[in-house]
């Protein structure tokens, strides 16, 4: 993709949300070098919920890092809103694997962190706060603090505290990762009624190494090889929305699943060091 | 483009998924199911009041030890625990107890409070400050194992007999051990809440506020746990060279007229000033940093 492209006027959308031109990332330990992302080229329009897959270690965490601005890209350009990012931004929101929750916060005055740093006024901050911790489910636990909720729950509230800032694009680094099987699963459902819930239209980049979880919960899948992390494969997922858990049992969700599988595994064994053949 | 259209009635059957809110309730609950036969009403008691009795039972116990063992060893050395009594409601009636209390106590709170700022202000430096750290470091660690209560008397000599001596022993008794732990706490701050607090968008004097002291304040009050032991000695020995009154000075003059039950009752009141001033620190701590309640009872 060049800049011709971007001006060219039969994109109806005319500037993308997010977009990276051959992002490179050098990582330097010493005197070895290591290539964390290899010429990533990537568009995003607004709205849109992209899904990045790929193996451990593939330099997808490193990706999202540079789009939030918690990283510097070695070369390469990222545009959001068809400027240069600088740093990071109350624009981007960021929910990390860890819920990362002020453990000397409780769950209210957690979720107003980002707005408290904006110095917005005390009454609306809450009042957003309040908004969202009901959105998540959380009405009636304002008061408890982080160790007295379940992982679950703590992980909602890493979710109320990203929307409450109102962010354009939402940037999660596998949120779900660490959470029991069938936690995960209700709160990959719950993360689509929120999305939907939340006005604007939020754009989202979930980073993730699970295949279900990359087709339920996307617009299109962004597979990316072993390390140095490049674009394989960029999938559009068919299933409309609102979506439920069933269309995890149907056979088009196997058929896009087997794809990707036969896509990523190659770089899985890659990434960790077996033959290919 | 459905998303934005108004939530609609997927979101009942979404909301009807959230599980995994009942295992908070069970775990409050689960002390007691109803099922399960009462215990008898003394065992209930002693459950409850378990530390209490505990407390009530050692003091006694320490109390029964001391008497045995003072019958039996010199009047010089250890008195029952009667003579103490005597003692103190002696000096309670003279009016000694309170004057030597309130000089102590005076000096002590004086220094105590002027080595909390400094140490806490120290310490905030040292941790945010690369070079401030590497130049303080070898002198705060080589003064804190230092024994500086040697260096009692010169301050004596520098201050001259009376409260001022007195604050400047205890304050440099009590600086270190906050100045290091404040550092400490704020360098352990977990480097997760940080990097979030910054992808928030916070700036530096935020990340201070709002991340790395509150998250320092648990280590910031054991430091001011320990200065309360290390401040009383300081008080203690300033009385001992350079003072014509207080509890140390009291029990320096006592012991030297062999008045033995008068040196215990200065050593008691000592310690029940330093036992209340950890209390407070104990309540203070519970209110500023109530997540770090640190574990009830026994661990294993």
């Amino acid at each position: 993709m060049n800049v011709v492209d971007v001006a060219e006027p039969k994109l109806a959308r005319a500037v993308p949300k997010l977009e990276a031109r051959g992002l490179y990332k050098q990582f330097y330990r010493g005197s070895s070098r290591m290539d964390a992302l290899y010429d990533v080229n990537l568009v995003i329009q607004p709205g849109e919920f992209v899904a990045v897959l790929g193996a451990s270690g593939c330099g997808k965490t490193t990706l999202l890092r540079i789009i939030d601005g918690l990283e510097q890209a070695t070369g390469g350009e990222l545009l959001i809103d068809g400027n240069a990012s600088r740093g990071t931004g109350v624009d981007r929101g960021f929910v990390f694997q860890q819920d990362n929750l002020l453990p000397w916060r409780n769950v209210l005055r957690n979720v107003m962190f980002g707005l408290e740093l904006q110095r917005r006024p005390r009454a609306e901050t809450k009042a957003q706060a309040m908004q969202y911790i009901d959105m998540v489910g959380l009405s009636g636990f304002e008061k408890h603090y982080p160790h007295e909720l379940s992982g679950g729950m703590r992980q909602r509230v890493n979710l109320a505290r990203a929307f409450t800032i109102s962010p354009d694009v939402l940037l999660m680094d596998e949120p779900f990762a660490a959470l029991d099987a069938q936690t995960r699963e209700v709160m990959q459902t719950e993360l689509l009624r929120i999305w939907r819930q939340a006005a604007g239209g939020r754009t989202v980049v979930f980073v993730t190494h699970q295949i279900d979880e990359a087709i339920f919960l996307a617009d299109r899948i962004v597979v990316m090889t072993a390390r140095p992390g490049r674009i394989k494969e960029v999938i559009d997922v068919p299933f409309p929305r609102p979506r439920d858990l069933h269309i995890k049992r149907t056979a088009e969700f196997g058929e896009i699943y087997d794809s990707i599988w036969k896509t990523i595994e190659q770089e899985v064994r890659v990434s960790m060091g077996m033959s290919t053949s | 483009m459905e998303r934005a259209t108004a939530p609609t009635a997927p979101d009942a059957a979404d909301r009807g998924a959230r599980a995994d809110f009942g295992d908070q309730a069970d775990r409050a609950a689960g002390a007691g199911p109803a099922s399960r036969p009462r215990s008898p009403a003394l065992v209930r008691f002693y459950r409850r009041y378990a530390t209490v009795l505990h407390t009530i039972c050692t003091l006694i116990l320490g109390a029964v030890i001391w008497q045995v063992v003072a019958w039996h060893s010199s009047k010089l050395v250890l008195v029952p625990l009667g003579d103490i009594l005597h003692a103190f409601t002696a000096s309670i009636r003279s009016g000694q107890l309170g004057t030597d209390a309130a000089a102590s106590l005076q000096g002590f709170a004086e220094g105590f409070v002027l080595a909390a700022a400094a140490g806490i202000a120290v310490g905030v430096l040292m941790a945010v400050n690369r070079v401030i750290f590497d130049f303080l470091d070898p002198w705060m660690s080589a003064l804190y194992s230092t024994p500086l209560i040697a260096l009692a008397p010169l301050f004596i000599i520098t201050f001259g007999i009376g409260m001022t001596s007195r604050i400047a022993v205890v304050l440099t008794m009590a600086f270190f051990p906050i100045a290091l732990n404040t550092t400490a706490g704020i360098r352990m701050t977990d480097a997760n809440l940080i990097e979030t607090a910054h992808s928030y968008g916070a700036n530096k004097f935020q990340i201070f506020r709002k991340v790395l002291l509150p998250s320092a304040v648990p280590f910031i009050v054991t430091g001011l746990r320990l200065a309360v032991g290390r401040g009383l000695m300081g008080v203690v020995v300033a009385e001992f060279f350079g003072s014509t009154t207080g509890l140390g000075h009291t029990v320096f003059t006592a012991s030297q007229n062999f008045a033995t039950a008068d040196v215990w009752l200065g050593v008691f009141v000592l310690a029940v000033i330093g036992v209340v001033f950890i209390r407070i620190m104990h309540i203070i701590e519970k209110k500023i940093a109530p997540w770090r309640n640190s574990r009830q009872g026994g661990i294993l």
